[in-house]
């Protein structure tokens, strides 16, 4: 089981984070981190 | 007829189970206090079977039975994050992903099957809900609220992290949230595990860490870890991060940033970590209260309930309580996972049969003092049968009598009536001493709690008087915020521009007229403790005042370091023969250690109990 999930990880899961990566299109990147809002809905902040 | 609801929360961390009757609150109980092993997270059926049996009914009278969190939305949570993981996460991948495979990602079948094993009867098919969902049940139902916005902010649950509702009557709405990996619970968990200590259950000890520093990481903490919104959202570098991955919170690239490596457990604790937890804590206000600000706008409520880990930042807590962005301000008692059985239950309950509390005033959770309790002829019956020396007295006698005590120094074991729900010991399951007393803080830290000595201690007092000592905005039954000590009892030193003196260095330095209560930066995790609440403690604390002319005690959990509260008369008696507890009372029963029988155990419980 452990191998098949090795497996699954290296032929699946690790092109896939590279390719999220390479577009920057993963909330883990840092575009996401410099977007202008977090809120998983949009929400116009009243000026403060 | 009477409608019944189980709530559960298991296999993460503090699993728990709560029961709702048309509404109410009837009974709750973490796993931990039952099975002795802290934060236990698996299933916890002595909790339920003591639900039920509090209740008289089997697992058949059951209407429902509701999981806390969504098993398959957390699987892809899971999986998407292996996605993100890159390389580093193949090993944990492959270790992890067989388990959630084999039960985790359809965990309802197991939880089904547990509650067949116990052979209590034919329960209904358990339903899950949603993490998130269960917190802010937790805290929106039993509030004393018709309406509030509902902040919810926690490591992760499902994906949500944070998430915003508005609660209204009888009826929770989603209004906004905030998804992993950002994450303000994640955040303190990794400053907890790079000063050495273990996370999900070491994050109270930074809390008490940072009064000894200064905040001077905080500018880097802002610049290179945190983006904190004008809007309230925030999110985590994960440059700097590798919670992702898998096995660790953070690793080479945090060492860089902050000049040095991950502190070993149990090391000696320098100022730098002092200073680390100081920032973490300041950022950690910051979003704190741009979340409240936020909740305040999008739900256009000036009532503000909270819950999920963060939650229990009892310092942030008292940042907020003072800041004017709320009116009132709700904490529940249980704010971490154990909850969520609380809150699923509640939020399949009420729907039907609404908020009955609201009706009494006051809030829904009893005082939180949900769990078992034990009769004076049960208490007696376990003294008489093991040769312990005890006294009994009469109810209006017994008050006086510890007090006394207290008074001529005594550090006392307090175990009366229904056991605690949540985290913290609210004067069930307490040891109390003399806050005047300027040796009692390293006297309770060393030779009762055996840990380490910078940790503080909380005053309980009489609600009516605590405006006399503490600088409070409104009650804290809970034991949930933090508020700075009163100038009049404040010593001179600390009057004085700059304040008393900071730092390690400076631990058994009193600071006030309390020293025992009085943290390093003059702060105190204030209990306002009312009869209405809790009524043998609202006593003691009187007649501790009438004998002393001080209506405060300290209060500090009934365990030692790295085990759950006491539970049973049998553990609180075996905790106080192992520590340097004076005196202990079990409901009416009195009992002095010096008059105990020699007491021997096979082997040592320091070799046990792990450290937390």
């Amino acid at each position: 089981m452990r191998f098949a999930a090795s497996a699954v990880f290296v032929a699946v899961f690790v092109p896939i984070s590279l390719y999220r990566r390479l577009r920057g299109s993963s909330r883990f990147g840092p575009r996401f981190h410099q977007g202008s809002s977090a809120w998983d809905l949009p929400y116009a902040a009243n000026p403060r | 007829m009477s409608m019944y609801t189980l709530g559960i929360s298991a296999y993460y961390h503090d699993s728990a189970a709560a029961l709702v009757r048309d509404g109410v609150v009837v009974a709750a109980a973490q796993q931990e206090r039952f099975s002795r092993v802290r934060h236990d997270s698996g299933f916890p059926s002595d909790a339920i079977a003591y639900c039920l049996d509090h209740a008289g009914i089997s697992l058949a009278e059951l209407d429902a039975v509701v999981y806390y969190e969504d098993p398959a939305l957390k699987y892809g949570r899971v999986l998407s994050s292996f996605a993100s993981a890159g390389p580093r996460g193949l090993r944990p991948f492959s270790a992890v992903l067989p388990e959630w495979l084999r039960w985790k990602r359809d965990v309802l079948k197991r939880v089904d099957a547990e509650l067949v094993a116990m052979g209590r009867g034919t329960a209904p098919r358990a339903v899950a809900s949603q993490h998130h969902r269960s917190h802010a049940a937790s805290a929106f139902f039993p509030s004393p609220f018709e309406n509030a916005a509902v902040l919810t902010i926690d490591g992760v649950g499902e994906w949500q992290t944070t998430t915003i509702w508005h609660g209204r009557g009888n009826s929770l709405e989603l209004v906004n949230s905030v998804s992993y990996p950002h994450s303000v619970g994640m955040l303190y968990s990794a400053f907890t595990y790079y000063c050495g200590f273990k996370v999900d259950s070491g994050e109270y000890k930074l809390m008490g860490l940072a009064p000894y520093g200064e905040p001077r990481y905080a500018d880097v903490i802002r610049r290179e870890l945190v983006n904190i919104r004008p809007d309230g959202s925030f999110t985590l570098n994960m440059k700097y991060f590798e919670f992702h991955q898998g096995s660790r919170m953070v690793g080479r690239a945090f060492e860089e940033l902050f000049g040095a490596p991950i502190r070993d457990a149990e090391s000696e604790l320098e100022q730098r970590h002092c200073d680390l937890a100081a920032s973490v804590q300041v950022v950690t206000e910051e979003i704190v209260l741009g979340l409240a600000r936020a909740a305040v706008e999008q739900t256009g409520e000036r009532a503000l309930v909270m819950a999920g880990g963060v939650a229990l930042n009892c310092v942030a807590n008292g940042v907020l309580s003072r800041s004017g962005i709320v009116d009132d301000l709700w904490i529940q008692p249980a704010a971490g996972d154990a909850g969520c059985a609380l809150g699923a239950a509640l939020d399949h309950s009420v729907p039907a049969h609404g908020r009955p509390h609201l009706a009494d005033g006051g809030d829904g959770m009893s005082g939180a003092l949900l769990g078992p309790s034990f009769s004076d002829g049960e208490v007696e019956k376990f003294l008489q049968e093991n040769g312990y020396v005890f006294t009994t007295f009469p109810q209006d006698k017994l008050y006086d009598e510890v007090a006394g005590h207290l008074a001529e120094g005594a550090v006392v074991g307090w175990f009366q009536g229904r056991m605690e729900f949540g985290p913290r010991a609210l004067g069930a399951r307490s040891i109390i001493g003399d806050p005047r007393d300027q040796s009692m803080q390293k006297r309770m830290n060393l030779k009762i709690k055996f840990r380490e000595s910078f940790r503080p201690f909380a005053p309980a007092v009489l609600a009516a008087d605590a405006k006399d000592y503490f600088g409070l905005v409104g009650d804290s039954p809970y034991m949930l915020v933090v508020a700075e000590v009163a100038d009049r009892i404040k010593t001179e030193a600390s009057r004085k521009p700059g304040g008393p003196s900071r730092g390690l260095g400076s631990i058994n330095e009193a600071r006030s007229e309390l020293p025992a209560i009085t943290h390093v930066d003059l702060s105190a995790r204030v209990q306002t403790v009312t009869e209405r609440d809790n009524a043998p403690y609202a006593r003691l604390l009187s007649a501790f005042k009438a004998a002393t002319g001080c209506p405060v005690l300290v209060n500090t959990s009934f365990n030692v370091r790295g085990e759950p509260i006491v539970h049973t008369p049998e553990d609180a008696y075996r905790c106080f023969m192992r520590t340097g507890m004076d005196v202990l009372v079990l409901g009416s029963h009195l009992l002095h250690k010096d008059d105990q029988p020699p007491f021997a155990e096979s082997v040592d419980w320091r070799d046990e109990i792990p450290l937390d």
